[in-house]
């Protein structure tokens, strides 16, 4: 029975994706520039500078709408649950020299 | 001593301070004097550096001008070094690019008292502005020891004293213009010898007091 249920779950789309993943915001900087994760997974950014920073996916030149997050002081947090293998890059709109990028491996059944 | 020697005599000063600075800390401490002395030196090189470079814009001299900019960025790499020594490659480069914005935002000034466009010079006071709060959150994220609304202050005291020079440069008023300067450049002694109390106050065991 317990097997069914988790089959079921699994198809879905339940499957737990394992803990959040964290970026810090620093000195102007984003913690992890480059992360992988598992599908599923969210991703949690946590402002630790006292200024405005957003976490906006693309590039200055071309945002692509992605996801968009305003980290408006210390202390702030935005998260993104990224459930589509890819490469997911990243800016912040008020200093465009901060960048990073999510890249986002398929699950693997078993994975936690 | 004329402004390019006074100019070449600190940057060697910098250059030296910074080799140390840089050497693994395991190596040697570094006295918090000469942290203090080589922050003072960088700091108050930017002045003279961003002045002969605005004056040179203004006069219409391009080569000069070409040259002035080179030496400005090149002091504006060794204290991003030196920030990096500190804090690491990736705060050094963030600092660079928000200190490259700044030098930036003074060029934008410079041409819109060149051109007289009052619309370009208030864009570019405003924008000063905003970024001296961006440059306070950077060093009270690298260091607790520095408030940042007292450095966002005293940054806009900066470009507030650097704005005066380059207003009395473009009106040829260059009694006003050197006096300003050298207002300007003393004032960076606010901003260095703070910074390096509190880098010391941070790191005591990499900077020692003599």
């Amino acid at each position: 029975m317990q097997q069914a249920w988790l089959a079921l779950a699994l198809c879905a789309g339940w499957e737990a994706a394992g803990p959040p993943a964290a970026v810090e915001v620093h000195t102007f900087q984003f913690s992890q520039p480059s992360l992988e994760v598992a599908a599923g997974t969210e991703v949690v950014w946590s402002n630790r500078d006292a200024i405005e920073h957003t976490v906006t996916s693309g590039a200055p030149d071309s945002a692509d709408g992605v996801f968009a997050g305003r980290l408006a002081d210390s202390g702030a947090v935005f998260r993104h649950r990224f459930d589509r293998p890819g490469r997911y890059r990243y800016f912040c709109e008020r200093h465009h020299f901060m960048r990073g990028e999510i890249r986002v491996v398929p699950h693997t059944h078993g994975e936690s | 001593m004329s402004l390019m020697s006074r100019i070449g005599s600190g940057a060697a000063v910098l250059a030296a301070a910074l080799t140390l600075m840089s050497a693994p800390a395991s190596a040697q401490t570094m006295a918090a004097s000469d942290l203090r002395t080589a922050l003072n030196t960088g700091l108050a090189e930017h002045v003279w550096l961003a002045a002969a470079t605005t004056e040179a814009a203004l006069g219409g001299r391009s080569g000069e001008f070409k040259d002035a900019a080179a030496a400005l960025d090149a002091n504006s790499v060794a204290l991003s070094q030196a920030i990096g020594s500190v804090y690491g490659h990736g705060a050094g480069t963030a600092f660079l690019e928000l200190w490259r914005k700044h030098i930036g935002f003074f060029v934008d000034y410079t041409n819109g008292v060149a051109k007289k466009d009052k619309a370009a010079q208030d864009k570019a006071v405003k924008d000063l502005m905003g970024y001296a709060e961006d440059f306070g959150a950077f060093l009270a994220s690298a260091n607790p020891n520095l408030p940042k609304d007292v450095v966002a202050g005293l940054v806009r005291d900066h470009a507030v004293g650097l704005k005066a020079v380059v207003d009395a440069q473009a009106a040829g008023d260059w009694p006003t213009a050197y006096a300003k300067l050298r207002e300007a450049a003393a004032h960076m002694q606010m901003i260095a010898d703070p910074l390096a109390g509190a880098i010391a106050k941070q790191f005591p065991e990499k900077y020692a007091m003599k």
